[in-house]
């Protein structure tokens, strides 16, 4: 028994046997071992805390401006068949089948009225 | 992707994903802008996910990487950081044990804390944060045994016994 308690298994076995239960032969070690039982200990309880700090919730504004934001850089295709008149002029699909329109018409126009 | 598939995404990971930015960066201001970033690269993604987990790690990658580019926009980033911390701590409300292990926290590099948050709250293996943090599993291991080390000699006996 001396003997294991003077070789002090190493430290990131020690750890692994705090967070895992790995190297199960370390522990009766621990049993004699003050130093190596603290560090096990220590690194339990910084798990515990790692686990346990509360966590923070998110703004509830947050997905809002995410769908806003997201809709002004990139807004689905669906959006550009809406037809708003004060708005009309920003429309990438309206301002597009207005010229062509626009195009056809002048054709009909030269070709078969005048 | 339509507007219930990134509802029900952003319901299912904004909480986790907004606490990842938050343990990296401290800053809950910068953590409405990388969340935000990150949310509006998956709404402009065209890609469909079979598995939940492949779209979370995807998620924990992203906002990493915003994290990242958040700290680096900031030319002199390590100077930022330390100045920027101490002007705005957001734990300023947290009990005085909480505060001090957010203090060891600080101490550690991003990535340690990257994957001291993967593996202890969001419960990932050491094999899926080598996914997520693009390293070898072999790196995750001993980066985290080796900030749990550095965690332990910084506590204090008053702060554990505090803290316990």
């Amino acid at each position: 028994m001396n003997q294991l308690v003077e070789q002090h298994p190493e430290k990131e076995t020690l750890t692994a046997f705090a967070l895992y239960s790995q190297h199960s032969e370390v522990r009766d070690h621990i049993e004699s071992c003050e130093p190596c039982s603290r560090h096990v200990q220590e690194v339990r309880i910084l798990r515990d805390v790692l686990q346990n700090i509360p966590e923070e919730e998110v703004p509830e504004t947050l997905r809002c401006a995410i769908i806003k934001a997201a809709k002004k850089k990139n807004p689905v295709f669906g959006e550009w068949f809406q037809f708003d008149l004060a708005t009309w002029h920003k429309n990438p699909f309206l301002i597009s089948m207005g010229l062509i329109l626009f195009v056809v018409f002048c054709y009909i126009f030269f070709v078969f009225v005048l | 992707m339509d507007r219930n598939t990134f509802n029900e995404i952003y319901d299912k990971y904004s909480r986790k994903l907004y606490n990842y930015a938050l343990w990296l960066t401290r800053n809950k201001e910068s953590c409405n802008d990388i969340i935000q970033a990150v949310f509006i690269k998956l709404w402009n993604q065209q890609r469909h996910y079979h598995q939940d987990n492949e779209l979370e790690a995807w998620l924990y990658t992203v906002t990493r990487n915003a994290c990242m580019d958040f700290f680096r926009s900031y030319a002199r980033f390590s100077r930022f950081r330390v100045k920027y911390l101490h002007e705005t701590p957001v734990y300023e409300t947290e009990p005085a044990e909480t505060r001090a292990v957010w203090d060891m926290l600080d101490t550690l590099s991003e990535k340690d804390r990257s994957i001291l948050y993967l593996h202890f709250r969001a419960g990932y293996s050491y094999k899926k944060i080598a996914e997520v943090l693009e390293i070898k599993e072999t790196a995750v291991r001993v980066s985290a045994f080796r900030a749990l080390e550095k965690l332990r000699e910084k506590c204090t006996k008053e702060v554990y016994e505090s803290i316990s």
